[in-house]
């Protein structure tokens, strides 16, 4: 599943990025292969969806979400 | 000896670079907890124990990998220039994030020294650093500030006056990860940005700065599980900013907020500032009246009390408005709230060309134009950031704010004029967004816009940040009013005084003046608008600025009046047009001129920043001649429409 699919309180890891123009810049902000994610809230129509990663608060569209390849995982990690 | 220390201040947006500077310079940089406040160089010098101190306030970023202008400004510095040292501001309560920059910047082997900033926030989050053992893994020294407080700014002066600085000797980027790109034997982090900055860019080359990054958080994580340990409360609580945004971020509630928070700035602007304006406007009235009186009679007296108490009074009086107005501003930036407003906006603003990120660029329009126009390089494309800032000459900047008060006061009865004046800010909002989607369909492009933007913690706005701004804000204000308002007020008055009579010049009346026969001159265009000679002239004054509109008709209207205890209100409502015998200021001109104000581009100094911002005179040149078109149309039309 991608990202944007993740739905409001669930916790993914993070699997692989989908190329794309701003692929460096989410590895920047801490958005790679093997990092747990949290969506936490969601803008109207969600877009964009704030998630909890590399210990802040990061917004992302729908569209950089789906570049996004995530496993769902029930116990999140601390 | 005596040689100047260059210092730059570097570090990830919003971790406290500006609060810093301000801190070691006394300077006054804009602060504001909002990633991506400051988006150019700024330089102050310090004299400390007779040792010069260059400080350079630089723009956040999160890398040595440009997205944006602001960015660019960073890695650029850093390859081109040699500082002495770098004073590297880390966030403490998001210490692996600040510490990717760090580890690039370390390697370029430039003196560094960590400024681990915000350590009051890491404690409530329940967490601390082992400061010591941090120094041993980064091999630099570490000194722990609350640059907001000010506190360990001593610390860090001691520091600095010592010159021991020191560059580090770990090195982060490992050789092998650049192998493949046989750069050369001697290769260091320097080379390898040399070559990315020299090169095209592509996935070969993309590919291994992902690789670099990934690797550089890999070693952050081992650091900091030695360093950053939790005490018993960080298990526990939940933090209030996570409370509030449930609500602030909600998709229903979210909004709701929004539209309250932002109908109550309106409610201020004013309701609240409207008493103390009329206590100002009621003292000028009495100062000139008493002037009048007493002063014996003459040439300076008329002078006083025509030129220069009308024409500063007329726009002093505004001061209690822009003092709120920034009040007003300075707590959304300072709150966090605007990097909300930008996730509850960015779908919308996607619609007409914008993105989120242009929110805050278009709030500061309402305030003034021209740092707003600046405030715009941190938008990554360049068609979302060129409609930006064609957008916000639309936007109710404070220079407006006179001449609508002024013009609401006289024709809109006193239960509407609130109303009225929300109705101009929804205008500016209005015809920014109609005339956005416009360009969105215009301009085209090929780049693929995004928003990757970190949403920082709520923060209690700090008092003198606040009273800071405020005094800024009023300080530049009076300062216009001084420079083009004192000016303007004293030429025309000599114009409006003087005239060529007999062969010679002479006091005549007002409507034998050098000015009533430039303003016979103009009257043939703004005779459709509805308008009498003395706004004509006010017009054409006011392309110096805006609030000069005001103080010339302040000036233009007390010329050969009785003395009286009227106040510019007054005076302006009774003023009758001597052609038609109706009053001046009816509905139809006042709408008319309202409208005028709300579309025409009548500051230089926007101008000349949208021509620096887009780097071309065109985007300038076309803002201003589209707008006072729409000006004078909108004025004309619908002046037509109500009279
Ligand atoms: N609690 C706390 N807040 C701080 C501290 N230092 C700065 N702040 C706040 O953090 C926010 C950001 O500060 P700035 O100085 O504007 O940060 P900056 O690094 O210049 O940000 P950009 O210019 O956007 O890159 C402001 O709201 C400051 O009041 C600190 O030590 N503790
Ligand atoms: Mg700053």
């Amino acid at each position: 599943m991608t990202l944007d699919e993740l739905k409001k309180g669930e916790f993914a890891i993070i699997e692989s990025l989908l190329s794309s123009s701003y692929k460096l810049k989410l590895v920047e902000m801490g958005i790679f292969k093997g990092r747990q994610i949290e969506s936490i809230e969601e803008a109207p129509f969600r877009d964009p969806i704030c998630y909890r990663v590399n210990n802040s608060k990061i917004m992302l569209r729908n569209e950089e979400a789906k570049s996004i390849v995530v496993r769902k995982c029930e116990n999140p990690l601390i | 000896m005596n040689t100047i220390q260059k210092i730059y201040l570097v570090g990830n947006p919003n971790s406290g670079k500006s609060s810093l500077f301000n801190q070691l310079t006394g300077l006054e940089q804009k602060v504001a907890n909002y990633p991506g406040v400051t988006t150019e160089k700024k330089t102050g010098v310090v004299l400390k124990q007779d040792q010069y101190f260059e400080i350079t306030d630089l723009p956040g970023c999160y890398s040595l990998y440009p997205n944006s202008i602001d960015e660019k400004v960073v890695s650029e510095t850093l390859l081109n220039t040699n500082p002495d040292l770098i004073i590297f501001t880390a966030d403490a309560s998001n210490l692996n994030r600040s510490l990717l920059l760090y580890t690039q910047v370390a390697d370029l082997k430039i003196p560094i020294i960590v400024v681990l900033n915000m350590v009051d926030e890491l404690d409530k989050k329940g967490e601390y650093i082992e400061t010591s053992i941090l120094e041993k893994e980064l091999d630099t020294k570490i000194i722990s500030c609350n640059s907001r407080k000010g506190k360990g700014i001593d610390t860090l002066w001691d520091f600095l006056i010592q010159k021991e600085y020191k560059i580090s000797q770990n090195t982060f980027g490992k050789k092998d990860l650049f192998a493949e790109y046989h750069l050369d034997e001697q290769f260091s982090y320097r080379t390898w940005h040399e070559y990315v900055n020299k090169s095209e860019k592509n996935a070969i080359i993309e590919n291994t700065k992902r690789k670099e990054i990934i690797n550089r958080y890999n070693q952050i994580e081992e650091i900091l599980s030695l360093t950053l340990k939790k005490t018993q409360k960080a298990f526990k609580q939940k933090m209030w900013s996570d409370r509030i945004d449930q609500y602030a971020l909600h998709p229903f509630w979210g909004i709701i907020a929004m539209l309250s928070i932002l109908y109550i700035v309106f409610q201020f602007l004013f309701y609240i500032a409207q008493y103390p304006m009329e206590g100002l406007d009621w003292s000028f009235s009495v100062i000139a009246s008493w002037l009048q009186n007493t002063l014996p009679k003459g040439l300076f007296s008329l002078f006083l009390t025509e030129a220069i108490i009308p024409g500063i009074s007329g726009v002093l009086i505004f001061i209690p408005q822009i003092a709120l107005l920034f009040f007003m501003n300075t707590w959304l930036e300072e709150s966090g709230y605007l990097a909300r407003m930008v996730f509850l906006l960015d779908r919308w603003m996607r619609k007409f060309g914008m993105s989120g990120k242009s929110v805050l660029p278009l709030l500061s329009g309402n305030a003034c134009a021209i740092p707003a126009i600046a405030s715009t390089k941190t938008i990554s494309t360049h068609k979302e950031r060129l409609i930006t800032i064609l957008s916000i000459p639309f936007m109710t900047c404070s220079a407006r704010l006179p001449v609508y008060t002024l013009l609401i006061s006289i024709i809109i009865p006193i239960n509407y004029q609130g109303l009225a004046l929300l109705s101009l800010y929804f205008l500016g909002i209005f015809s920014a967004i109609i005339f956005s989607f416009v360009l969105n369909k215009i301009i085209k492009t090929n780049e693929t816009s995004f928003l990757i933007m970190e949403i920082p913690p709520y923060r209690w706005p700090s008092m003198k940040n606040i009273f800071t701004n405020i005094r800024n804000a009023v300080k530049s204000f009076v300062k216009v009013a001084g420079k083009f308002i004192l000016t303007i007020s004293i030429i025309l008055w000599f114009l409006a005084s003087f005239g060529y009579q007999e062969k010679t010049i002479k006091n005549v009346p007002l409507e034998n003046s050098f000015v009533a026969h430039i303003g016979k001159f103009i009257e043939p265009a703004i005779e459709p608008l509805g308008y009498d000679w003395q706004i004509g002239v006010a017009l054409v004054t006011s392309f110096a600025a805006r609030e000069v509109f005001v103080s010339t008709l302040g000036t233009l209207y007390n010329i050969g009046a009785e003395p009286d205890e009227n106040t510019m209100l007054q005076t302006m409502k009774l003023q009758i047009n001597p052609k038609t015998n109706t009053p001046v200021f009816t509905l139809a001109t006042g709408i008319s001129l309202l409208l005028f104000y709300a579309f025409a581009l009548q500051c230089m100094s926007t101008l000349a920043a949208i021509r620096k911002e887009t780097g071309t005179y065109k985007w300038a040149i076309i803002s201003f001649i589209s707008m006072s078109i729409l000006a004078y149309l909108s004025a004309l039309l619908s002046y037509k429409i109500i009279s």
